[in-house]
């Protein structure tokens, strides 16, 4: 049997105006007639059943048969995950959908501490009186006809080292600037921009040479001195992107057009622009952020933990806590409200490209958008959300070809310096 | 020595719609804009007749013009760009002992592009609309025109036929306004082109131009034929110089035609991307 469900609007995103409606498509591919139910079951991201829509069946041996279903609407506005079911003579199988009801309306709880403005302020005067110590070396290795690629070496909050691979175009001229972050515990290597100089990022625990220093317990990154926010891993780290953001910002004279300097990143690359974006927002002229993270963490860890099938950054949570009796669910909570992307959202004045897989095991899709949510008006209306209702923690090629559109839009305006 | 006249009615038509063709028909960029500053030197002896024989000019007859024209492409939005040209020609015609020279500004045109991508932004569809309107009157001969309003309407499909390749296939129309007896003309083309490497573009053209009137009769005098079609070929290497600038030089020819003149003409015109 091949089934397909179609939703009709391409996005998967469902407005209180309009009906949620998928078109069904079943082939029997069996010589034998198959007669029973298909079934399309609307769960809330913690799994709670909202509605449940059932078809009767009977499709001739080798036939097919198509028809629309319509779901009602939920009284809520969220993420739904759909799970259509079909059920019949010789097969039974179960396929997962999401769509979005009224995401513009999603909101989650703020549990924003009262000193984090203090809090980020004083990780920013520490940082800078840490010496960066930038150490420039050509890299023959990376470094192509049309590019020449430097490795920066520099150090960060508590002089830990880190680094990042510059590109600059061989053509003459004064060039835009990117800054990119990469994922979780991923290295990044040289971006290759015609219209840009590039500088891919890899903050502390990228370098294999200091793992000793970064993670002397071997234990999972996101855990590491989750007991103390002021020795939280996430301190250093975050500290680390504003310090690649100081790097270009003291190397103009290597071609960088400092009026337009742009950030971008995937998956914990996007967090980690987004709160540059955030920590320095008179720095930053825009922001690409395809599936972040970190958002929301009282939600996500509640939606990842009531998953059947837990999967990062839930699984690395419950077995810490389940290690560390000691410290509790809720300690961890009172850290990570300092490093919380939904946190830093309202303080983003540029604009963002935001792209959400609903189907995303490592986030709450929900909390993500939520998120987006708490833009500034003023940013949220220069600002672009892009949903993937049948992607998880990726977004389409296609995609990725509208970025360097909308990169090459933003890159237009001057910042005033 | 009228008998190239008739080219540069053909020859000012084609250059403005090829400016601005050396690479495929994508949207420049929202707030974006791209400045061309374009000189062309042409230079014809020959002509195809009505039948399409090619035919010499009386000896030491020719045609001569150099050519200026500036245009701005910006864009109003993420599909949506506005183009504007402002041409200025000076043309010689010699005929025996008789010399005619005339400079000033042509036509200038106007008009707006709509792209349409497909779904993974490789390919596009592009509607366009213009209007031409002449800055001059034919009270002088050599003639820079018809010295008509005209309105321009087309359409194209750009996409990649191979690794570092694009091509637009185009068609144009045109009517020009002012006269009864139009003309309508009707302008089809295929660009090829590749990067050559990251810097450096190589681009083909074939392009055929009918120019239809109900005035069919042939008139010796080829710039009061408003009948006429000509086929041609250009290429092209562009190669950028730094991050905004772009120079590229371009040459073309009359591959078959009929009441147009024959030349080889250079094309070499500047884009200045902003920013």
């Amino acid at each position: 049997m091949i089934i397909k469900l179609k939703p009709y609007k391409k996005d998967g995103v469902f407005y209180s105006g309009e009906k949620i409606k998928y078109s069904v498509s079943i082939a029997n591919k069996y010589k034998v007639k198959q007669e029973g139910t298909f079934t399309a079951i609307v769960e809330t991201e913690m799994g709670q059943v909202v509605s449940k829509t059932q078809v009767k069946l009977k499709i001739a041996p080798k036939g097919q048969r198509s028809f629309q279903i319509e779901i009602p609407k939920p009284e809520k506005e969220g993420i739904y995950n759909l799970r259509a079911a079909t059920n019949t003579s010789t097969y039974d199988d179960t396929a997962q959908y999401a769509f979005g009801y009224e995401i513009g309306r999603i909101n989650t709880p703020y549990y924003l501490p009262p000193d984090f403005d203090e809090f980020w302020q004083t990780a920013m005067s520490d940082l800078a009186k840490v010496d960066p110590q930038y150490k420039i070396t050509r890299s023959e290795e990376h470094s192509t006809k049309y590019h020449d690629v430097y490795r920066v070496d520099m150090v960060g909050l508590d002089e830990f080292p880190f680094y990042g691979f510059l590109s600059i175009p061989k053509l003459k001229g004064k060039y835009p600037v990117i800054i990119g972050y990469g994922g979780y515990k991923k290295e990044v290597f040289p971006l290759l921009f015609d219209e840009f100089i590039s500088f891919a990022v890899n903050v502390r625990g990228i370098d294999k040479k200091y793992q000793k220093e970064f993670n002397p317990d071997d234990k999972e990154q996101i855990m590491i001195n989750a007991e103390d926010k002021n020795a939280y891993v996430y301190k250093g780290i975050y500290m680390d992107c504003i310090r690649a953001v100081d790097f270009v910002y003291s190397h103009e004279h290597m071609g960088m057009d400092l009026s337009r300097v742009l950030a971008f990143g995937g998956s914990q690359g996007a967090t980690m622009g987004l709160v540059t974006a955030a920590l320095v927002p008179d720095k930053i002229n825009a922001v690409i952020a395809s599936n972040p993270v970190f958002a929301d963490w009282k939600n996500s860890f509640a939606v990842g933990k009531s998953k059947r099938v837990l999967t990062f950054p839930s699984d690395a949570i419950v077995r810490y806590l389940r290690d560390n009796p000691d410290f509790t669910e809720e300690q961890m909570l009172e850290t990570f409200n300092y490093f919380d992307l939904q946190n830093f959202m309202p303080k983003i004045q540029c604009p963002v490209l935001y792209a959400v897989g609903l189907q995303d095991d490592f986030i709450s899709p929900g909390s993500a958008i939520a998120a987006y949510n708490k833009l500034r008006m003023d940013a949220r209306a220069a600002s672009e959300l892009y949903i993937f209702p049948d992607l998880g923690h990726e977004i389409p090629v296609y995609h990725n070809s509208f970025i360097g559109i909308w990169f090459a839009e933003q890159a237009v305006k001057r910042r005033k310096r | 020595m009228q008998l190239s006249k008739s080219y540069i009615i053909f020859l000012f038509t084609v250059m403005v719609l090829s400016i601005g063709e050396a690479r495929a028909d994508y949207p420049i960029g929202k707030r974006r804009t791209a400045i061309t500053g374009t000189f062309n030197y042409f230079y014809s002896d020959k002509f195809f007749d009505a039948n399409g024989k090619l035919t010499n000019n009386f000896p030491g007859d020719y045609f001569q013009s150099t050519f200026y024209s500036l245009n701005v492409m910006h864009g109003l939005g993420r599909r949506i760009d506005l183009t504007a040209t402002l041409p200025f020609a000076k043309q010689t015609l010699v005929n025996g002992n008789n010399s005619e020279t005339r400079a000033g500004i042509t036509d200038i045109n106007i008009g707006l592009s709509f792209h349409f991508p497909s779904v993974d932004y490789k390919r596009y569809f592009t509607l366009k609309t213009a209007v031409g309107v002449p800055a001059y009157q034919n009270n002088q001969t050599p003639y820079l025109g018809f010295a008509s309003k005209a309105v321009m309407l087309g359409a194209n499909y750009s996409f990649t036929p191979y690794k570092n390749g694009y091509a637009i296939l185009e068609f144009m129309y045109t009517r020009f306004l002012d006269s009864q007896d139009g003309p309508n003309q009707y302008r089809g083309s295929l660009t090829i082109g590749k990067m050559y490497n990251k810097h450096t573009s190589v681009t083909a053209s074939l392009a055929h131009l009918v120019s239809q009137s109900v005035n069919t009769a042939f008139n010796p005098n080829l710039q009061l034929n408003k009948n006429f079609n000509a086929a041609t070929l250009n290429v092209s290497v562009g190669r950028k110089i730094n991050r905004s600038i772009t120079p590229t030089i371009q040459a073309y020819y009359t591959l078959l035609g009929r009441n147009a003149g024959l030349g080889l003409g250079v094309n070499f015109f500047v884009t200045v991307r902003l920013p």
